[in-house]
């Protein structure tokens, strides 16, 4: 009797050890294995020569994910000084030049990678929509109060702490300059501007 | 004699399969709910036509609002899929397709084709494309998956026309006459 109870023990322990750490690791996000500022990605994001690690992460936070021959994906949950994202705070985006590719966009998710509420509707900006530059670069606020045009909005109603959330940059059809070399390629300045 | 050694090892090394197997089976266990959802809502082998994402869009994991999304659940098991779709000018369109394990094994975008349309037959082993004429044939690696067509939103003012175009998106099985 008392061996059985260890051994009920050994398994629970075991399942909750297995499971647990297999969702920890699923969900850090769209991998890391670049890091360029605050921005991660991972160059074999949808790849059929994907590890299991990567497949599992892509199943969890971007199910239906291009392959880098197609679309880069970037994401970012913390700012440029490291601080986790948060929907209680507004953070200015720099872009100082054009990014090298056919088409970009930046969007905003909530914890759940689904679209953040918010009364505007406003969940992203890109290429199309953002005020040119004459450098070709682009500023982007992103926040609570973020309203009209280059902006964002976060949705967080004035209470509580706020949420976390991360950003993804999407950029469609890169050039060879993007991914030959991810890790140092020129991307939006994520600064934080205050909180309420 | 004490056992506690040998419960801790049995433990960690049954914990270590049950991480690995969960690792393995998750993709497979998300792509078959995502499958078996359209299923459920529409049908295999059909185009679905997602409506413009918003915070309640729930079919595509982080959704571009930018984009509109044309999805189809497919299972080749038994019959090729026809794919066609006319192809907008002046804006992005993809074609991708996505194998049971989430691999993107497949796309192809409006800058890649010839023609202002694009026109596939995806097969589930080399088999069939002995049997068959027409359209390029893409091989699956699994014989049901997923394919999206996305559309950039080029601008507002083009919405009702993309909208338009990329409904005309179909997926069919090719059924041989008897």
């Amino acid at each position: 009797m008392n061996l059985l109870l260890k051994l009920l023990g050994c398994l629970v322990v075991a399942v909750a050890l297995g499971l647990g750490s297999a969702w920890w690791l699923i969900n850090a996000g769209l991998g890391s294995a670049v890091q360029n500022g605050a921005w991660a990605t991972d160059p074999a994001i949808g790849a059929t020569n994907a590890d299991p690690y990567t497949r599992a992460a892509v199943a969890r936070a971007g199910l239906l994910a291009l392959n880098i021959t197609e679309t880069a994906y970037f994401t970012a949950v913390i700012d440029d000084s490291g601080e986790p994202l948060s929907t209680a705070c507004t953070y200015k985006l720099t872009g100082a030049t054009a990014l090298a590719t056919r088409w970009w966009s930046i969007t905003a998710y909530g914890a759940d990678h689904y679209l953040i509420p918010n009364e505007a509707k406003q969940y992203s900006q890109a290429m199309n929509s953002v005020s040119p530059r004459t450098s070709g670069g682009f500023e982007i606020s992103v926040g609570p109060d973020a309203e009209g045009a280059d902006a964002i909005a976060t949705g967080y109603s004035g209470t509580g702490v706020g949420d976390p959330f991360s950003l993804t940059l999407r950029l469609y059809n890169p050039s060879s300059a993007i991914y030959d070399h991810l890790a140092s390629v020129a991307l939006p300045r994520i600064v934080k501007e205050g909180c309420q | 004699m004490k056992s506690w050694p040998y419960l801790l090892a049995a433990t960690l090394i049954l914990a270590g399969i049950i991480h690995i197997t969960a690792v393995l089976l998750w993709p497979g266990f998300v792509m078959a709910r995502l499958v078996s959802g359209l299923e459920t809502q529409s049908g295999i082998n059909l185009a679905v036509h997602a409506t413009r994402a918003d915070e309640n869009s729930r079919t595509v994991v982080r959704p571009s609002p930018d984009l509109i999304y044309t999805i189809c659940a497919f299972d080749v098991s038994e019959h090729p899929l026809k794919i066609s779709a006319p192809v907008p000018d002046d804006t992005y369109f993809s074609l991708s397709m996505f194998g049971d394990n989430t691999d993107n094994f497949f796309v192809v975008n409006d800058s890649q084709l010839t023609k202002n349309v694009v026109e596939i037959v995806l097969v589930k082993d080399d088999d069939q494309l002995t049997t068959l004429g027409g359209p390029p044939m893409v091989v699956a690696p699994s014989e049901t998956g997923v394919l999206l067509f996305r559309t950039l939103i080029q601008s507002e003012d083009r919405f009702a026309e993309l909208d338009a175009i990329r409904k005309q998106a179909k997926c069919e099985p090719v059924i041989p006459t008897q």
